[in-house]
């Protein structure tokens, strides 16, 4: 009979060592492995999305969704696209691994889906709102981060020339003249079109956003300007500037 | 199972001791369960004392990883998901998706208790005659289901999948295994 023959196969295969058991402590380093996996996933996309909201902040674009519909477009070529394809990259990587765990495939998919975007959103603000991006824009200002450093340079500095952000130097009779991160100086025209969607009351040493349409040799028609906090933006240590 | 030889469970801490004749009742147990499952999952196959006998040595190999705490069968049912799922794509016979979308959304799906599901036996029977015709996906499902008695969340267990959707697989194949049967037999 197949049963007997399928039994004593088994055994005899088991007996004369042909099949082996695996070690338990090979199952507890796999999921010790995977566990730590999705710890170092989920603490990457953490990471990911709070450094997004960062560069956002230091390019400006954070702050273009208050100009309206309009300034929409300018909100998306400002996005920073490597950063949030690799967030996207890891969200996938997390819901993979976190497949695996019964409270997560017992349920429907987006429920993990949900989770994940919640930890992404709320998470990345809240480690966002930390100064540890900032603190780390600093040492890499003053050539003290060498793992990260070109990143934060990089992303840290970087300008829509559509959105210039600085400070307001002088108030002129078209306009302001603004000082950005990079120690340029941008006219600024204001028209009787341009909007201030948080209030008019800018004054000199105030930090600015600009959105507008570049008319080249440093001059900016603004569609809109608000005025933000100091602590939204890092300032680049003085040697990064030009 | 439990019998006066033991639980699955306690025999499984016996094998994880390394007692091989414990593994040898537990394939005892199982052996004309997973030939049925093999031989009704793969209709066609031909293979399926192999399959399954790949299933238990696999089950041994990996037998430490079975916490004897939880259900032995959907364990074990879980490893011949695998080997089977994995032969069906080695042969290309059968399409099997990448994703699915049942698994996506939530689905308000009454579970069912199959000592008082009426049509049971009719659903066998049509089961029997026209199983073979019926997509890998809602195969799988009614066979645990109406073959092998495993239970919703078991069911889950073993294919990985919401147990909702276990619900929606089983409603869809049982409408599909009715239409075939009804298209085979149309006098009935």
């Amino acid at each position: 009979m197949i049963e007997n023959d399928l039994r004593d196969k088994i055994v005899k295969a088991i007996e004369t060592g042909r099949v082996k058991m695996r070690p338990r402590w090979h199952f507890v380093l796999r999921g010790g492995l995977w566990f730590v996996g999705t710890i170092l996933a989920a603490l990457t996309l953490l990471y990911l999305a709070s450094f997004i909201v960062f560069t956002m902040h230091q390019s400006g674009s954070w702050f273009v969704p208050g100009f309206g519909w309009s300034a929409l477009g300018v909100f998306f070529r400002s996005l920073p696209f490597l950063l949030v394809f690799l967030a996207l990259l890891f969200m996938v990587l997390l819901e993979v691994l976190v497949s695996r765990y019964t409270f997560a495939y017992d349920k429907p998919l987006l429920y993990s889906a949900l989770a994940i975007i919640v930890l992404v959103i709320f998470g990345g603000l809240a480690v966002g709102k930390t100064s540890l991006h900032s603190g780390l824009f600093r040492q890499a200002g003053k050539d003290r981060l060498p793992f990260a450093g070109e990143l934060y340079r990089g992303y840290g500095m970087a300008r829509s020339r559509e959105l210039p952000l600085g400070m307001v130097e002088e108030i002129t009779e078209d306009g302001w003249n603004v000082r950005n991160f990079r120690g340029e100086i941008v006219h600024v025209l204001v028209t009787p079109a341009t909007s201030f969607p948080f209030g008019e009351d800018i004054e000199v040493g105030d930090t600015v956003v600009i959105f507008g349409e570049p008319q080249g040799d440093g001059v900016i028609k603004a569609f809109g300007a608000r005025e933000i906090s100091e602590d939204d933006v890092e300032a680049p240590p003085r040697r990064m500037m030009k | 199972m439990n019998t006066p030889l033991g639980s699955d469970e306690e025999i499984a801490r016996r094998v994880q001791k390394g007692d091989a004749e414990a593994f040898g009742l537990l394939v005892e147990r199982y052996e004309a369960k997973m030939l049925r499952y093999a031989r009704k999952f793969l209709f066609g196959y031909h293979d399926a004392e192999d399959l399954v006998q790949e299933v238990f040595l696999k089950a041994y190999t990996n037998f430490q990883g079975f916490d004897a705490n939880r259900r032995f069968s959907p364990w074990l049912y879980q490893i011949a998901h695998n080997e089977f799922i994995n032969a069906i794509k080695r042969k290309g016979k059968e399409p099997l998706p990448f994703f699915d979308p049942d698994t996506l959304f939530p689905h308000p799906v009454s579970q069912s208790n199959p000592q008082k599901d009426l049509d049971r036996q009719e659903t066998l029977r049509q089961l029997d005659e026209s199983l073979g015709r019926l997509d890998p996906k809602y195969r799988e499902p009614l066979v645990l289901y109406y073959l092998e008695e495993l239970d919703y969340r078991e069911i889950s267990e073993v294919l990985h999948i919401p147990v909702a959707t276990v619900g929606v697989r089983l409603l869809r194949g049982k409408l599909m295994l009715k239409k075939l049967y009804d298209r085979e037999r149309p006098s009935r």
